[in-house]
């Protein structure tokens, strides 16, 4: 990537929107959705996986809680670009690079919410299952997660389409799915591209959405009716 | 490449008086910290001079609260790196212009959603009283809604400033200047004491700033009532 050298005028047979360009380039488009997904599953996912533990520790001892929680606030406040740059060194040009800060970002946004849901749950129901003799962790696994499902999903409908968005600027290290093509058609300046691709992004974020709603809807059967 | 002469170019960099003060005409960290502040605060003025008005005639609407949440989704998904490199290739070209515009387009979210709950969030009874003590609708607004909203206001404020400042480091890809030049021009020649530099002067500055206008919204929030914080 270099900054652009000056003005040029818009180009002929570059309109800002073309279904030419959909229909034509339907290869590139696929594999670049590919890539875009396969980017924000991974990081959502490694940030689920750090974040379930986490919050459960966290929940422990207050100073933890509010030590996680200001951690959180600090990696939060850095800037993307700086942070996915800031891998290359580590990863060199491997899409960890990408997916280490956003895996980060999304820990942030699910542990917040980890730990919300956790402490939403009924203490009645807690004391019953304690009662039944059960231990912690399995009522960790099988009474306190489960009630916590709904804001947890929350979370991850959050962490999902901010992640869709986040991974755009990896297209700066050639790490991006749409990313790189942004970058790309910037370059080139090609509005149709760009404009494409950006729309594809949104595209991308509402339908994820969709998605998780069901999921929602599906995992937690005992609030259907209700207001999500 | 190994990692100890990364050190060492951090280092170096650090030390260097150039890096600070700048030479050959390139802009020290000190100068680029200056445009940053500059970009930041233009953008949050902006922001803030349209989106609180908006917020205010939204919630007196019956459909705002659709409007708000509309605007809160749809900036959620569109990538704004996208956005400035769509405006740097338009008609206004790159520089802080773009810059400014889609740090704006992105910052009135969060100013919108809170000064809107803020506002809505006030009493009824109270707006009623105030209605029964002879006002008119617009004193109500200014003498009674609005002071009352402050808190959840400053809370938008923070977001919004906090988030135009890490922003702001991307605006550099399109030429703006400002800290995030450091990580451009760092990685197109392969310098990565100052990469490293660079991430590390805007990582801490963003903390601070978060950390500090925090304060400030504690301050505020106390010399203006609590209320439900939305963030």
């Amino acid at each position: 990537m270099r900054l652009p050298g000056g003005f040029t005028f818009h180009k002929q047979g570059d309109p800002w929107l073309s279904w030419h360009y959909i229909t034509s380039n339907s290869h590139a488009i696929l594999s670049a959705t590919s890539t875009h997904v396969t980017l924000t599953l991974e990081s959502v996912a490694l940030g689920l996986l750090a974040a379930i533990p986490l919050a459960a520790i966290a929940r422990q001892r207050s100073w933890l809680r509010s030590l996680v929680l200001n951690l959180g606030t600090a990696i939060y406040a850095i800037p993307s670009l700086a942070f996915v740059v800031a891998m290359i060194k580590i990863f060199e040009l491997s899409s960890l690079t990408v997916i280490i800060p956003l895996a980060s970002y999304s820990l942030v946004i699910l542990v917040r919410n980890i730990i919300t849901g956790l402490d939403e749950v009924d203490t009645d129901a807690v004391d019953a299952a304690r009662g039944m003799g059960m231990s912690n962790t399995r009522i960790f696994a099988t009474v306190r997660l489960p009630m916590a499902l709904p804001t947890v999903i929350a979370g991850v409908r959050l962490a999902v389409v901010s992640t869709i968005e986040l991974v755009v600027i990896g297209g700066y290290v050639g790490q991006g799915g749409y990313g790189s093509k942004i970058f790309e058609a910037f370059s080139n300046r090609s509005h149709t591209e760009l404009t494409t691709y950006i729309l594809l992004t949104v595209l991308l974020a509402l339908v994820a959405d969709l998605i998780l709603v069901l999921i929602q809807r599906l995992v937690t059967p005992w609030r259907r009716g209700l207001a999500s | 490449m190994s990692s100890n002469s990364t050190w060492h170019q951090l280092t170096t960099w650090f030390s260097s008086k150039s890096t600070w003060f700048g030479a050959n005409g390139a802009a020290g960290v000190f100068h680029l910290l200056y445009q940053h502040v500059w970009i930041s605060a233009l953008s949050l003025a902006i922001t803030c001079a349209i989106g609180i008005p908006l917020a205010t005639l939204l919630a007196r609407w019956r459909g705002g609260g659709l409007v708000v949440t509309s605007i809160a989704n749809a900036a959620r998904s569109i990538p704004i790196v996208g956005v400035m490199l769509l405006l740097a290739i338009g008609p206004i070209g790159i520089g802080t212009e773009p810059a400014v515009i889609a740090l704006v387009i992105f910052a009135l979210p969060p100013i919108v959603t809170n000064t809107y709950t803020g506002i809505r969030n006030v009493d009824a009874e109270t707006s009623r009283a105030a209605v029964g003590m002879g006002m008119t609708r617009s004193q109500v607004l200014a003498r009674v809604e609005l002071p009352l909203a402050i808190p959840l206001i400053a809370t938008g404020v923070r977001l919004a400033a906090v988030q135009i400042w890490a922003t702001a480091t991307i605006a550099a890809i399109i030429g703006s200047g400002g800290l995030g030049q450091l990580i451009t021009v760092g990685y197109a020649t392969q310098y990565y004491g100052e990469v490293y530099g660079g991430v590390v002067i805007i990582a801490v500055t963003a903390v601070l700033l978060d950390a500090a206008l925090q304060r400030l919204q504690t301050v505020v929030r106390r010399r203006f009532g609590a209320q439900a914080v939305a963030s």
